[in-house]
């Protein structure tokens, strides 16, 4: 299992560090915080991996990956429980994309733990920046009638 | 707001109750029984009386909707002078929502760049399941294809199948590949990888320390990633 929650931009990784340690026992020393307009050349993978926004996006550009080995540690909580419940710890909002092969959407998580589908603006993909707007809900299947 | 149909009701119970009424008047007749007869003909007069002020408020309620038209009229015409925009015939289209389901979307989209091996940026963001388009894809057939309605389209996953390929449609006509010969499926941490790799310009070396960092990226996902890198322009052998 992986996870990749991006969080809004304003959230602070100290936040987030101090979070993973209440909710999840994890420990500040297995947390490694960057930035990213200077990641990391390489080492060893930390536990949790926290990308801080780039100056030029003020959106959803505050970055979580883990992996396998979190996921452990985690009880095997899927990524929106993990999303969920961090983004209510910190107060904060964040967007995981939807779970199916076939939806194009993604969730946006709010800081009460809740969440919507929203699909992204293309203009600001092209910048690799996640902003989210409403979905359209594609037509339901019709009835047999 | 009592609506045209309950108006449409009203006047056809009331024509039920002439009928009924014209029956028993024409049976006292018949029997020579004058009270019934009287009787009868003063329910068909109210039955006659009902169908009257149905109508009338018929008429009203048409003659409301067509005021309303025409306010629309005028307001849209207000707006495309506002706009300098040349008027073009106003469409009434009514829709059943139900009906409305089964269109299939036909005027596709190609997929956004991000889905095309070639024009993947650093910066894009992996999906949980992602697919790319290798080198070799003749999108823009297949998008004519669908538009020409030569595909198969599954209305539950909302997808088109042509030429062996899956798309996917978004509300607006965008499409995203699926599955099919020249669609890889990737999953985040390949993806991941194959991001990295783009990053690093075809650097295979530098790419795999980053990608050794990353916590989710595994030895298996950096060789599928590489295997879809070998068609990237920035491979390097």
């Amino acid at each position: 299992m992986d996870y990749e929650i991006h969080f809004a931009s304003p959230t602070r990784p100290g936040e987030l560090v101090a979070a993973l340690a209440d909710e999840f026992g994890v420990a500040a020393t297995e947390v490694v915080v960057e930035s990213a307009s200077l990641p990391r050349a390489g080492g060893a993978p930390p536990l949790v991996l926290i990308t801080g926004p780039a100056a030029d996006d003020p959106h959803f550009g505050c970055v979580l990956s883990a992996g396998d080995e979190f996921a452990q540690r985690n009880g095997g909580r899927d990524e929106l429980t993990v999303a969920a419940t961090l983004c209510r710890k910190v107060g904060t909002s964040a967007l995981i994309p939807h779970e199916e092969a076939v939806n194009p959407y993604w969730r946006l998580i709010d800081a009460d733990g809740t969440s919507t589908l929203v699909d992204l603006d293309e203009t600001a993909l092209e910048s690799g920046r996640l902003v989210p707007g409403p979905v359209h809900p594609p037509p339901t299947p019709a009835d047999p009638a | 707001m009592t609506s045209i149909e309950d108006y449409v009701a009203t006047i056809d119970n009331a024509l039920k109750a002439v009928e009924a009424t014209r029956f028993s008047l024409a049976a006292a007749r018949r029997t020579g029984d004058s009270t019934s007869e009287t009787l009868h003909g003063i329910t068909a007069f109210g039955a006659v009386k009902t169908i009257d002020t149905a109508n009338s408020r018929l008429a009203d309620a048409v003659n409301g909707l067509a005021l309303v038209a025409a306010a629309a009229a005028e307001a849209r015409s207000i707006a495309i002078s506002a706009q300098g925009l040349t008027a073009v015939p106003p469409t009434v289209t009514v829709v059943p929502p139900i009906r409305a389901a089964t269109a299939v979307p036909r005027d596709v989209r190609r997929p956004h760049r991000r889905h095309t091996l070639a024009k993947i940026q650093p910066k894009d963001a992996p999906k949980r399941h992602n697919t790319v388009i290798l080198p070799g894809v003749d999108v823009d057939s297949d998008m004519a294809r669908i538009r020409d309605g030569e595909s198969e389209w599954d209305a539950q996953s909302r997808t088109h199948t042509v030429n062996g390929r899956r798309y996917g449609t978004k509300d607006g006509g965008r499409t995203f590949p699926v599955d099919g010969p020249g669609l890889q499926p990737m999953s985040r941490p390949e993806y991941k990888a194959l991001l990295i790799m783009i990053r690093h310009r075809g650097d295979l070396a530098e790419a795999e320390r980053r990608a050794d960092f990353e916590p989710g990226i595994t030895g298996s996902d950096w060789d599928a990633a590489l295997r879809v890198f070998r068609r990237h322009p920035d491979f390097r052998r």
